[in-house]
């Protein structure tokens, strides 16, 4: 059952054995996962089922560190971020979930192992093939393309599953309206958690709308399942019992921000002869009706060696130089890839033609990496105010030189393993690799605010995602990563959901 | 097309095959050229195929000697070609063709790629073989139809 806030009678209580803050991708996954089951769920969920730019508008916040827009980079209605999620779905890699000597605060409470089976369910809600995600010979196969042993040992081959995109609002819309046991609470802004005076446990939420009217939910369990900024802004909210927020006795609350840092025009590619840069290399592939492509990552082995971060490259083709006499019009981009084609003809393709040749090809390259947990990269409350009159969020965001060295290190692979296949030729644009250039990015991926640790002083959440000392508190979400890897973090932050579900369905009765 | 010399000493097939590159540049660079003598037509005729486009690659080579200042002749640059290939090839070199030094030089450079033997030109993460090449053609043998002069 849907039921908008606005047309209760101003304080109306509503209960449940379970509530859930936030209809996106984790709140519906997780109600969608205990419907049937015999848990009375009251999903709380600030937007309506479209998308309204007053309610938008409490997204936005402040900067203090990189710029960043709070804003466009998620949404604030019924299906959260994942209506206007670009589908890029690959799970983290084993090295991710390891304590790593070299990344400071690193380590997650399980291996990836724990996540598998919950991978695997995943992938059917997100809605792409199942697995094969670093499994070249599986993909040789299915496309008929020879693909190349990467040659520097320092990258390998992994593949990205690409969602429709699916929208959880309107995909799984009906299966929570016609769900018995689920009540969906639209334009109901959760503004407070508030909890017993010895903080142990949550007593109920308060709710405000738009419109002005206040009510309040009581449940036996809680998850807060608001995305990754969201999280922690509203835990630093929920501060009437302890000052530094719910669940902040160990100063964790908002800390270890983490993205993808992505950046624009750092490097263009050429390649010669496109018989040598397989399709699923350069392009999306629809294999058995699903679209896949190949990424770049660094080899584990490498990263070890060399102390280095995570980090994925793709690449696509993205422009034709189709004669042999550059136009009069070509920009010095434009020329210095075709001078590095022409001159470097004889190493990029068999075609022994002597005369006019077409030079070649650009290919785009994608980059992110990995970003370090780092404490000081947060967020923490404006004294900027929003229309429900609530301290806005302010970011923080910091990079640090490991995040960078790791990315130029692993670029740097990438021009080795073209060089090394005969593939292309790469060139570094960014002059300066001693700082970040501008724009540094992110790719709308909010990871770390209340990280998992098994140690209270290390993060806020156990290897549930249950908060630390509060009973019948829970996060859900990629806040809760205590590191980021270098993937998309939805198809992991669904499977750390799928798994929460099923431990809520052993303890709430 | 001449027979392959039997006796041909490796640095006499790599100072052949390499001269051949040397593509019409500065005049700068023209002035300080000693042309190996010792090439053979043979080779002269294979290695134009270890550079496509002369002029192209006479503009990157440009940046890569005002970057190295070291390499003042064609036979310095030459000399380091043979010393890496060497390092790797010593005993096989000996015996090769012009096509097999070409086909050794592109191996050569392939691994060097593979071992981040590499520099950057012009913000080009090239290899140190492929760099020198691309200088040598800046230094000038071949004219602008790719043929050795
Ligand atoms: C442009 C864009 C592209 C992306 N592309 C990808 C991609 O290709 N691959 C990938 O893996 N990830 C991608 N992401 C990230 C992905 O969308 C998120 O990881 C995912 O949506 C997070 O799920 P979530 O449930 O934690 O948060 P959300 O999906 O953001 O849901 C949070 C929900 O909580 C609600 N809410 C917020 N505050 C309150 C409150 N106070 N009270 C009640 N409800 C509240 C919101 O309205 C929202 O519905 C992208 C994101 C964006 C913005």
């Amino acid at each position: 059952m849907f039921i908008d806030a606005r047309t209760l009678p101003d304080a109306s209580l509503v209960e449940a054995d379970l509530a859930i803050i936030g209809g996106g991708v984790a709140g519906i996954t997780l109600a969608r996962t205990l419907a049937g089951h015999r848990t009375r769920i009251c999903l709380v969920e600030a937007g309506g089922l479209e998308y309204d730019a007053m309610g938008q508008a409490l997204y936005e916040g402040e900067n203090t560190g990189l710029a960043y827009s709070t804003v466009t980079t998620r949404q604030r209605f019924f299906g959260g971020s994942s209506n206007h999620w670009g589908g890029y779905c690959r799970p983290l890699d084993p090295i991710d979930f390891e304590a790593r000597d070299w990344v400071p605060h690193s380590g997650w409470p399980f291996g990836i192992e724990e996540l598998e089976p919950w991978y695997a369910q995943a992938t059917r809600l997100v809605e792409i093939a199942p697995g094969h995600f670093d499994d070249a010979g599986y993909w040789q196969a299915a496309t008929g393309e020879q693909l190349p042993a990467p040659a520097s040992g320092r990258l390998r081959m992994q593949f990205v599953h690409f969602s429709p995109p699916t929208r959880f609002g309107a995909r799984y819309r009906d299966d929570l309206k016609n769900a018995e046991n689920i009540q969906v609470l639209l334009n109901a802004n959760v503004i407070r958690i508030n909890a017993t005076r010895d903080a142990g446990r949550v007593r109920q939420l308060e709710i405000r709308t738009l419109t002005g009217l206040s009510h309040r939910v009581k449940a036996k369990t809680y998850v807060l399942a608001t995305g990754g900024l969201e999280n922690a802004r509203l835990l630093l909210l929920s501060n009437e019992v302890v000052a530094t927020g719910l669940g902040n006795h160990h100063d964790q609350v908002g800390r270890y921000f983490m993205e993808h840092p992505h950046l624009s025009n750092f490097a263009d590619l050429v390649t010669a002869d496109l018989a040598r840069v397989p399709k699923i290399l350069r392009e999306r592939l629809i294999v058995q009706g699903r679209p896949a492509q190949a990424a770049f990552n660094p080899a584990p082995a490498f990263m070890r060696e060399q102390r280095l971060l995570n980090a994925t490259f793709m690449v696509a083709l993205a422009d034709t130089y189709p004669t042999d006499v550059a136009p009069a019009s070509a920009d010095a981009r434009t020329r210095a890839n075709r001078d590095m084609l022409l001159a470097a003809r004889r190493f990029l393709t068999d075609d022994p033609s002597p005369g006019p040749v077409a030079p070649g090809f650009r290919l785009g390259v994608g980059g992110s990496c990995e970003q370090a947990p780092n404490p000081d990269s947060r967020v923490t409350l404006s004294t900027q105010r929003d229309a429900l009159g609530l301290p806005r969020l302010k970011l923080d965001w910091r990079l640090t030189d490991q995040d960078r060295r790791s990315f130029y290190t692993h670029l740097r692979s990438l021009a080795l393993e073209f060089g090394a296949l005969g593939s292309g030729r790469l060139r570094e644009t960014i002059a300066d690799q001693s700082d970040w250039p501008q724009p540094v990015s992110g790719g709308s991926h909010h990871m770390g605010t209340t990280r998992m640790s098994d140690d209270p002083s290390r993060g806020m959440v156990d290897r549930n995602g249950k908060v630390h000392d509060i009973d019948n508190l829970y996060v859900a979400g990629s806040s809760v990563f205590p590191t980021s890897g270098s993937a998309n973090p939805t198809l992991t932050l669904v499977a750390l959901t799928l798994r929460l579900a099923e431990h809520l369905k052993e303890t709430v009765k | 097309m001449s027979e392959q010399p039997v006796d041909l000493t490796r640095r006499q097939v790599l100072l052949g095959a390499l001269s051949t590159l040397i593509v019409g540049c500065s005049a700068e660079w023209r002035n300080i050229i000693t042309a190996p003598q010792s090439a053979s037509i043979h080779l002269r005729d294979a290695l134009p195929n270890l550079v496509g486009d002369p002029a192209a690659a006479a503009r990157l080579g440009q940046t890569y000697l005002a970057a190295h200042p070291e390499y003042r002749t064609a036979d310095d640059l030459l000399n380091a070609i043979e010393r890496t290939l060497l390092q790797h090839d010593a005993g096989a070199l000996k015996q090769m063709d012009s096509d097999h030094v070409a086909t050794a030089i592109k191996e050569r450079i392939a691994s060097e790629y593979a071992q981040n033997e590499v520099e950057s030109v012009a913000g080009w993460i090239v290899s140190e073989t492929e760099a020198r090449l691309y200088g040598l053609t800046t230094m000038g043998v071949i004219d602008s139809r790719g043929q050795s002069t």
